[in-house]
C-alpha cells in the first residue's frame, strides 16, 4: 500500500551507494570534455622513472623512487589512485625480508594515509632496523605516535632525526613534542627562535612550524593570534588541508562563516572540508546545505560500504553540530579519541560527553590530559 | 631521492592527516536476473580516470578525454571490462553482450557505464567474479548490487575476494517466518487497514434499536457479532490475496487504493445510522475481498522477487492475521467494558466514526487522480 511503498522507498533511498540510483546519460557533442587529466609530457619524471622500470625491474631504488613520486603526486594533485598503483609497485618488494629502508617508508606513508597506524609503525620499525639513521623514517615515525597522543614517546625519533643532520625538521619535531607534554611556552620558544634565524625556509617547513605555533596560540586562548598564524601557514602551503580546515574551525568559532566559505570552495572537496562547509552553511542558514550534506552521505556510504571508516572525526562533528545527534556525536567522538588525539580530537570528545554529561568520557579524557600534559585553555578544568 | 621530498611526505601527516579528497579507486557493478529465461542484465560503472590508466582515452594527449575520444574506444573498453567480468549460472559461464555505453557521475567523477546482457543457458545459483584494475590497484573495490530470482543482495569485491555466490535460497521455515513478520509489520504501519478494522470493532459491542444503540446483553452476543464480522472480512481478504499473489487476477493498484479509502468512508458513515447494522456484515466481506487486493499490493512491493509462493503467502497472510487478532484482543475487552454507557453508544462510537470517515475522505482525495 501507500505507507508500504514510502517504506521501501526510504529504504532504498537510505542505500546511497546504489547504482541503479545513479542517472545516466549519452552527451550530445562529441567534444563534450568529460575529464581533464596531466597533458602528455615528455620529461614527467614519473614517466621517466617508469621507462628506466622497464628495463631495470629488479632495481630496488628505482621502485622506491617511482613510489615515493606516486605518492607525492596523490597527494599535490589530489588524486589517491595514486596511491593505489604505489602500492601495487611496492607490495611485491615489501613481503621480502631484504626489502630497502626507503621502499618500506614509502609503503609506511600509504598505510597511514589511510590510518593504519599500526601497519605503518611495524613497517617503519623494519625500515629504521635496516637503516638507523633514516630521517624520513624516524620523523614519520614520531609523526604518527604524537597524533596518537604518545608524545613522549616520540622523543627519541625527533631526536634521531635532528642528529641525522636535519635540524630545521628536528626543532620542529622537538617543538611539538615540548608542547604536548607541559612545556607548551617552551615549544613556542622554539618555533619562533627558529623562524626568525632561518627567514629563508623553504615554503612547507614554514607552513608546518606556523601551523604549531597556530595550535600552540589556539591552546593558549589566543585565537586571534592562531588565526593570523594560520593565515600565514596557509599561504606558505595552500595545499595543506589540515591548516585550511584548522583555519576554517576558528572562523566558524568566531562566526564569520562566510570567510569559511570563501576558503572552503575547491574541486573534488574532502570530507573534511564538505564537513566545515556544512557547518559554516547551517550558520548562515544557506539552502546549498542539503547539497552539501547529500555529497557528505554520499562519500561516507561508498567509504562504508567499502568497509572503510577514515572519517570518524568528521562524522562525530557532523552528528554533534549538523544532526544534532550527541548520543551518535558521543559514541562516534569515542571511537575518534581511540586513533587520533590532536586538539581538535580531545576538545571534540569532550565537548560531545559535556552535552551528554558522560563522567566517564570526561574522566577519560582528563586522565590522559593530567598524564600526557597536555595544555589546553579551553579544556582547563578537566586537569583538576 | 631527495630527502626533503621523504620528510615532505612525513609532514603532511604531522600537520594533518591526508583525507582522500574522493573515496579510491570504486567502481559499481549492478546485475539484475529476469523473472524467467536466460538473462541476466549487467550495468557496470567504472571510472574514466581508471580507464584512462589502462587504455590511455586522452589519444591526442591535449589533457582533455572528450566524449568522441571514449565512444570511438568502446569496443576496447567493453573488452577491457569483459577480460575482468565472469558471470556464471548453475556452474555454467555466461555470455557476455555489450549493449550501450554512456556516462554516469559518482561522486562527482564521470563514470562509464557499461550495459551488458548476459546469457545463461542453465539455471541455478549466480556468482559474478569482477576483477577489474585489482592486479594495478590493491585499494580498488567493486560496489556490487544484484537482484536474483532469490532476492537482493550487496557486497563488495576486493583483490583478496573478487568473486561473489548467490548465498542458497533460504529453507521454507525461514521465509514463512519472515514473511509473518512483515504481515504483523504491514498491518501495524497500514493506516487504511486498521481504520477499517476499528470502524468494524466500534459498534459490534451494540446492537440497533431502529433509532439508537444499546450494549449487547452478554459476552457471548457480544463477541459473536464481532467474531462473525471479522471472520467475514478475514476470509474475504485471504481469497483475493491468493488470487493475486499467484498472479490468477491481476488488479492495478491505484483504484484499490481508492477502493480502500472509499471503505473506509463507507464503513464510518455507516457507523452513524444505527439501522444500517444489517449491512455490516456484507460490508465487511465486500471491502475484504479489495482489502486483500492491497494485502497482495504491498506483498509484491517488498520484493517477494523468486521467493517461494507457498511460504511467502501463507506467511504473509498468518501474519496479518495475527496483527487483526492482536487489534482485537486488545479492542475487545474493551469495548466489552464501555458498551453499556449511554456516552460511548450515543458520542464516543459516532464521533470517532465521523472522524475516520472524515480521514478515509482525505485519503481518497489524495489517492483520486
Amino acid at each position: 500500500m501507500r505507507v508500504t511503498a514510502v517504506v521501501v522507498f526510504a529504504a532504498l533511498a537510505a542505500n546511497a551507494g546504489d547504482v541503479g540510483a545513479v542517472e545516466r546519460f549519452r552527451p550530445a557533442a562529441p567534444d563534450y570534455v568529460v575529464l581533464h587529466v596531466p597533458a602528455r609530457a615528455t620529461n614527467d619524471p614519473i614517466a621517466v622513472l617508469e621507462q628506466q622500470l622497464q628495463f631495470a625491474p629488479a632495481d630496488s631504488a628505482i621502485v622506491a623512487q617511482l613510489g615515493a613520486l606516486y605518492v607525492d603526486r596523490a597527494r599535490t594533485a589530489r588524486e589517491p589512485r595514486y596511491f593505489g598503483r604505489a602500492e601495487a609497485l611496492l607490495q611485491p618488494w615489501v613481503e621480502r625480508p631484504d626489502a630497502p629502508a626507503d621502499l618500506l617508508r614509502v609503503q609506511a606513508d600509504i598505510l597511514q594515509n589511510r590510518h593504519d597506524f599500526a601497519g605503518a609503525m611495524r613497517l617503519l620499525d623494519r625500515a629504521i632496523a635496516r637503516a638507523p639513521r633514516d630521517a624520513g623514517s624516524h620523523l614519520m615515525r614520531a609523526s604518527i605516535s604524537m597524533v596518537q597522543g604518545r608524545a613522549a614517546g616520540a622523543r627519541q625519533d625527533c631526536v634521531a632525526v635532528m642528529t641525522s643532520g636535519q635540524s630545521t625538521a628536528g626543532t620542529v619535531c622537538i617543538a611539538q613534542i615540548l608542547g604536548s607534554t607541559g612545556r607548551l611556552a617552551q615549544g613556542e620558544t622554539l618555533v619562533r627562535t627558529l623562524l626568525d634565524h632561518e627567514p629563508r625556509l623553504a615554503p612547507q617547513w614554514r607552513g608546518w612550524a606556523l601551523g604549531l605555533l597556530a595550535d600552540f596560540a589556539d591552546r593558549r586562548g589566543d585565537a586571534a593570534g592562531a588565526e593570523r598564524l594560520l593565515r600565514a601557514a596557509l599561504a606558505a602551503t595552500p595545499g595543506n588541508e589540515g591548516v585550511r580546515s584548522a583555519l576554517c574551525d576558528l572562523l566558524i568559532a568566531r562566526n564569520a562563516p562566510g570567510e569559511a566559505l570563501a576558503l572552503l570552495d575547491l574541486p573534488s572537496p574532502s570530507v573534511g572540508l564538505l564537513e566545515r562547509r556544512a557547518r559554516a552553511q547551517e550558520l548562515m542558514h544557506d539552502p546549498a546545505l542539503s547539497a552539501t550534506r547529500a555529497r557528505i552521505d554520499e562519500l561516507l556510504s561508498v567509504a562504508a560500504r567499502r568497509g572503510e571508516r577514515p572519517h570518524l572525526r568528521e562524522e562525530a562533528l557532523l552528528a554533534l553540530d549538523i544532526a544534532r545527534d550527541d548520543e551518535r556525536a558521543l559514541a562516534l567522538a569515542k571511537a575518534n579519541f581511540e586513533m587520533q588525539r590532536e586538539t581538535i580530537d580531545v576538545r571534540l570528545l569532550a565537548r560531545a560527553a559535556r552535552m551528554r554529561a558522560d563522567r566517564a568520557a570526561l574522566n577519560e579524557v582528563a586522565r590522559w590530559i593530567r598524564e600526557s600534559g597536555f595544555e589546553d585553555r579551553l579544556l582547563g578544568d578537566l586537569r583538576s | 631521492m631527495n630527502l626533503s621530498r621523504i620528510l615532505f611526505a612525513a609532514l603532511a601527516l604531522g600537520a594533518t592527516l591526508a583525507v582522500h579528497a574522493h573515496a579510491t579507486s570504486t567502481s559499481y557493478l549492478m546485475a539484475s536476473e529476469a523473472e524467467r529465461g536466460s538473462e541476466v542484465r549487467v550495468r557496470w560503472d567504472v571510472a574514466v580516470a581508471d580507464v584512462h590508466w589502462a587504455l590511455r582515452l586522452d589519444q591526442n594527449g591535449d589533457g582533455r578525454i572528450t566524449w568522441g575520444e571514449i565512444d570511438s574506444r568502446r569496443e576496447a573498453i567493453a573488452t577491457l571490462a569483459t577480460d575482468h567480468l565472469q558471470l556464471t549460472r548453475g556452474g555454467e559461464s555466461c555470455t557476455l553482450r555489450l549493449e550501450d555505453l554512456l556516462l554516469a557521475p559518482h561522486m562527482g567523477e564521470p563514470h562509464v557505464s557499461l550495459a551488458f546482457r548476459a546469457s545463461c543457458a542453465r539455471p541455478g545459483r549466480l556468482t559474478i567474479l569482477a576483477s577489474l584494475f585489482f592486479e594495478r590497484d590493491p585499494s580498488q573495490r567493486v560496489l556490487i548490487d544484484v537482484v536474483t530470482r532469490a532476492g537482493q543482495f550487496t557486497s563488495v569485491l576486493s583483490p583478496t575476494a573478487p568473486r561473489w555466490v548467490e548465498p542458497a535460497a533460504p529453507s521454507i521455515l525461514a521465509t514463512f517466518r519472515t514473511f509473518v513478520g512483515q504481515g504483523v509489520w504491514h498491518v501495524w504501519i497500514g493506516y487504511d487497514h486498521l481504520a477499517f478494522l476499528i470502524l468494524l470493532l466500534l459498534p459490534s459491542v451494540l446492537r440497533s434499536t431502529g433509532t439508537g444503540w444499546r450494549g449487547a446483553s452478554g459476552f457471548r452476543e457480544a463477541s459473536r457479532d464481532l467474531l462473525t464480522i471479522i471472520t467475514a472480512f478475514t476470509l474475504a481478504h485471504s481469497v483475493t490475496l491468493t488470487l493475486a499473489a499467484t498472479g490468477l487476477v491481476h488488479v492495478p493498484a491505484r483504484p484499490i487504493e481508492i477502493a480502500i479509502a472509499a471503505s473506509i468512508v463507507i464503513a464510518g458513515l455507516l457507523n452513524l445510522v444505527p439501522g444500517a447494522a444489517r449491512a455490516r456484515l456484507p460490508l465487511a466481506f465486500g471491502f475484504g475481498l479489495v482489502h486483500g487486493f492491497g494485502f497482495a499490493n504491498a506483498l509484491a512491493e517488498l520484493g517477494t522477487h523468486g521467493a517461494r509462493l507457498v511460504p511467502t503467502l501463507a506467511g504473509f497472510n498468518v501474519g496479518v492475521e495475527l496483527a487483526q487478532l492482536g487489534v482485537v484482543a486488545v479492542a475487545l475487552p474493551l469495548l466489552m467494558r464501555v458498551r453499556i454507557s449511554t456516552f460511548y453508544a450515543a458520542r464516543f462510537m459516532p464521533a470517532t466514526s465521523l472522524v475516520a470517515a472524515m480521514a478515509g475522505a482525505a485519503w481518497l482525495a489524495a489517492r483520486t487522480p
